[in-house]
C-alpha cells in the first residue's frame, strides 16, 4: 500500500470512529435517561434514534427549500458541506433532547408524541418539496 | 480512463467533501471518479488539473489504446 492509500486510510478509518463514538455518546444518553424512568431500555434507544433521524431529515428539507436542488454534471445534487454539519447537528439535537427528556425537561410533552410530530412534518416537508422542485 | 485522483487527495489530506466543494460538484461524483466508474467532462477535468496545480495528463490516463 502507498503512503498516500495508507494516509487516506487513516483518515476514514478516523471518520469511522468519531462517527461510532457520537452514535455512541446517543445510545449512551438513551441508556442512562430513559424516557420513562421504569420503561424499556430499547424504548429510548428506538425514540433517540428517531429523534435523530426526524432532526436530520427537517435539516435537509430546510436545506432544499433555502437554495433549491443544485446538480452537477452526473446530476448528483450540490450539499457542499451540509451533510456533515447537519449529521453532527442531529446527533447532538438528539442527545440534548435524550438528556433533557431524561432529567424531566420536558416533563408534560411524551417523547413519543415529539417524535412522531417531527416525523409527520418531516415526510409533509419533503412532500411539498417533492412537488416544488421534481 | 485511469486517474491519480484519489492519490494526490490523499497527499493534500483533503476528504472527498473537501475536494467536492472546490470543484463545485457532489462528494458522489468525486467518489465516481476516483473508483474510475464515471470519466469527468473535459471543463471538469481542467478544473481537476486548476486545482491540483498539474497538467491534465499528469492527472488522466487514457487506457491502452486500441489498434
Amino acid at each position: 500500500m502507498e503512503p498516500a492509500e495508507k494516509l487516506l486510510l487513516k483518515k476514514y478509518g478516523i471518520h469511522f470512529l468519531r462517527t461510532m463514538l457520537m452514535l455512541g455518546a446517543v445510545f449512551a444518553l438513551a441508556l442512562l435517561f430513559k424516557p420513562e424512568p421504569k420503561g424499556p431500555v430499547w424504548k429510548g434507544i428506538v425514540l433517540t434514534a428517531i429523534a435523530a433521524i426526524s432532526i436530520y431529515f427537517l435539516w435537509g428539507t430546510w436545506r432544499i427549500i433555502r437554495t433549491g436542488i443544485k446538480t452537477d454534471e452526473m446530476g448528483e445534487a450540490i450539499w457542499m458541506r451540509g451533510g456533515s454539519y447537519a449529521h453532527s447537528a442531529s446527533i447532538l439535537l438528539a442527545s440534548l433532547y435524550g438528556l433533557l427528556e431524561g432529567i424531566g425537561g420536558l416533563p408534560r410533552v411524551s417523547m413519543t408524541v415529539v417524535s412522531i410530530v417531527m416525523i409527520v412534518i418531516g415526510f409533509l416537508s419533503v412532500a411539498v418539496v417533492q412537488r416544488r422542485y421534481t | 480512463m485511469k486517474n491519480r485522483l484519489r492519490v494526490l487527495r490523499a497527499e493534500y489530506r483533503w476528504s472527498q467533501a473537501d475536494l467536492a466543494e472546490r470543484l463545485g460538484v457532489s462528494r458522489q461524483t468525486v467518489n465516481a471518479i476516483e473508483t474510475e466508474k464515471y470519466d469527468p467532462s473535459l471543463p471538469l477535468a481542467f478544473k481537476i488539473a486548476r486545482v491540483f496545480g498539474m497538467p491534465i495528463e499528469a492527472l488522466f490516463q487514457a487506457e491502452a489504446a486500441e489498434g
